[in-house]
């Protein structure tokens, strides 16, 4: 038995609340431990002389309370008259006391208590819950707004469209939805709800009528640059489209290791097409960064086909001039006029070629990136799992933090309730 | 007389009869007083207040514990609120005239040295410890009426008491000048 046990036991074994067989250990114990022995004789030494103590009742305390009481009994009639007339009632009164009452049992201050504090912890967690859940909705905006951000600048657009962080994850009609909002102008697209298909050819018969430019900065992260570089390409010849431009850059980074690749693809396709090959862009990587825009042009194309039309009928109407000058001057006149004409339909109709290009072909810009390699070098899932467990583990110490800022003021009313019950408890009558 | 029959009497009023139920209590009620505060002057006028309140109660009373333990709760209560309300006065010495007188000069004046360590040592204590230690050195109460008395869960009596022990314990050796001495080995 070791001496600090044998010392917890002293009290006990003063006592006589121990076995026997505790009782034999001990003494073995002292037999061979002279301090503890010495320990143990000081301590019932003490407690005898606490014992042996004697206290002398003085006769001024005898004389004082007999004094006080009949003092009381004189001044106070009504209180013997009352003890006289009724122990019953001051039984009664112990009884049934105003607060246990209800339940008439030892046990309510104790209930009323635990019932008090069930109550406290219940309202903290469901108010603890509401803003955990409050909390942990924004902590998850500011990420994905973080991110998309990030991702955004990676790509080296830095654009004020929606979060594309979870593009893939969306439907294509998702995305179609998103190129719409660029031609709400057009009146029939508020109209146009249903599949991305049907909202695809609807979306075509509107461009064929009007005269849209659409184009498309899409953002992709891959492993293998220069072959979706490639793939791409093959994509425009395929949907009768073609390459605008191209490249590779090689964007060395602080270090050799920090080398990454980067393409940039600028194709042009049919824009009956278009929306059909922004189905395909899942299949070349990771979909960073997409916005779809589309400029309505038609008022544009019609005033400058009116006005075409107007220098065309003035060009014939010089022509006509022209076949019936009669001298050099004359010609040289209408020549120079009909020069002037002949200038602004070729303007006019230069303009209104670009136009038809511009809206019979659709422009898709792409960037094509390698992972950031000290960001995510294909993080393994291990990594990554932990990675996630960290953030998890914040959050939930934040949460925890948060709880007990919600919850402390009820803790410390809690207490202070127990406490006044407890001492209200230790006090009530026998 | 018998003390339920005297009770009795007493709760309906009797005079004599809560006279005589009283002083049978009166050196026991001093006594406890009496360990809660050294100065006898405050020990007589928290006794006396006791007894006042035992007095005025006793309609009260419902037989549901003893009424010695009745009555010790009601002291005790008083004697650890007193406590605390008085806690800023200074601790005055123990006057001679509170030690018992039937001894010789010499075997006297070793009393009453030890006898106002013994009252120094307790008067450090918290008042919980020298309600427990009281109750159970010098009234030799049960673990049970002590924590009826008390208003304590049952079994905590025990712990209370063994750490209320050791404190008076440490406290009486360095009072009496024996020091610690007893570390654990």
């Amino acid at each position: 038995m070791r001496c600090a046990n044998v010392r917890k036991l002293f009290s006990a074994w003063r006592d006589g609340e121990i076995s026997d067989a505790v009782k034999d250990q001990m003494v073995t114990h002292l037999e061979s431990c002279p301090r503890c022995a010495d320990a143990w004789a000081s301590y019932n030494e003490a407690l005898d002389v606490l014992q042996s103590d004697k206290i002398v009742v003085p006769d001024s305390f005898r004389e004082g309370w007999r004094n006080r009481i009949v003092a009381a009994a004189e001044s106070l009639p009504r209180l013997s008259q009352r003890q006289r007339g009724n122990g019953k009632a001051g039984r009664r009164f112990v009884n049934s006391p105003g607060f246990p009452g209800f339940l008439g049992s030892g046990l309510l201050p104790k209930i009323a208590a635990a019932a008090a504090l069930i109550v406290v912890i219940g309202l903290s967690v469901v108010f603890g819950n509401l803003y955990l859940g409050r909390s942990s909705a924004v902590n998850e905006g500011n990420y994905d707004y973080r991110r998309a951000f990030d991702e955004g600048q990676m790509g080296g657009l830095v654009s004020e469209s929606a979060p594309m962080a979870k593009m893939e994850t969306k439907s294509f009609g998702a995305g179609v939805a998103d190129g719409a909002r660029g031609m709400a102008s057009a009146p029939q697209s508020s109209t146009l709800s249903g599949s991305g298909n049907e909202f695809g050819t609807t979306a075509q018969v509107v461009a064929q009528q009007r005269k849209i430019i659409r184009t498309a900065q899409i953002t992709i992260e891959t492993e293998s640059v220069e072959e979706i570089c490639g793939r791409i390409e093959m994509l425009a010849a395929s949907f009768g489209g073609y390459v605008q431009q191209s490249s590779i850059n090689r964007n060395s980074g602080a270090s050799d290791s920090n080398e990454r690749l980067s393409g940039s693809v600028q194709i042009a396709v049919p824009s009956e097409m278009f929306d059909q090959v922004l189905t395909q862009l899942p299949s070349l990587g990771k979909v960073l960064h997409k916005n779809v825009s589309g400029q309505d042009v038609t008022e544009e194309y019609v005033d400058l086909e009116a006005r075409l039309k107007n220098w065309r009928a003035q060009e014939d109407q010089l022509n006509l001039i022209m076949t019936k000058a009669h001298n050099v001057e004359e010609i040289l006149a209408v020549q120079n006029e009909l020069a002037q004409v002949r200038e602004q339909i070729e303007r006019l109709s230069g303009r209104l070629q670009y136009l038809q290009r511009r809206t019979d072909f659709s422009d898709i810009y792409f960037t094509v990136v390698e992972p950031d390699a000290k960001q995510d070098p294909t993080p393994s899932p291990f990594i990554e799992a932990l990675l996630g467990l960290g953030s998890r583990l914040w959050d939930s110490i934040a949460g925890l933090l948060s709880f007990i800022v919600i919850v402390a003021p009820w803790i410390g009313f809690a207490v202070v309730v127990f406490l006044l019950v407890r001492s209200w408890w230790r006090k009530r009558e026998l | 007389m018998e003390e339920r029959l005297l009770i009795q009497k007493a709760q309906n009023g009797d005079a004599v009869a809560v006279e005589e139920l009283l002083s049978r209590y009166e050196e026991r009620i001093y006594k406890l007083a009496a360990r809660f505060f050294s100065n006898p002057q405050d020990a007589g006028d928290v006794a006396q207040e006791a007894m006042i309140r035992i007095y005025e109660r006793l309609g009260s009373y419902s037989w549901r514990a003893a009424f010695s333990t009745w009555i010790y709760r009601i002291t005790v209560n008083l004697c650890i609120d007193e406590t605390r309300r008085r806690k800023k006065q200074p601790i005055q010495e123990l006057p001679e005239n509170m030690v018992s007188g039937h001894a010789g000069p010499e075997e006297r004046a070793v009393q009453d040295e030890t006898g106002r360590q013994v009252r120094a040592a307790i008067a450090s204590l918290s008042p919980e410890y020298r309600a427990v230690l009281v109750l159970r050195e010098i009234e030799g109460l049960e673990y049970g009426e002590i924590e009826v008395i008390l208003g304590l869960a049952s079994g905590t009596v025990k712990s209370r008491l063994n750490r209320a022990r050791d404190a008076f314990r440490k406290q009486f050796a360095v009072l009496s000048g024996r020091g610690e001495g007893h570390a654990v080995c």
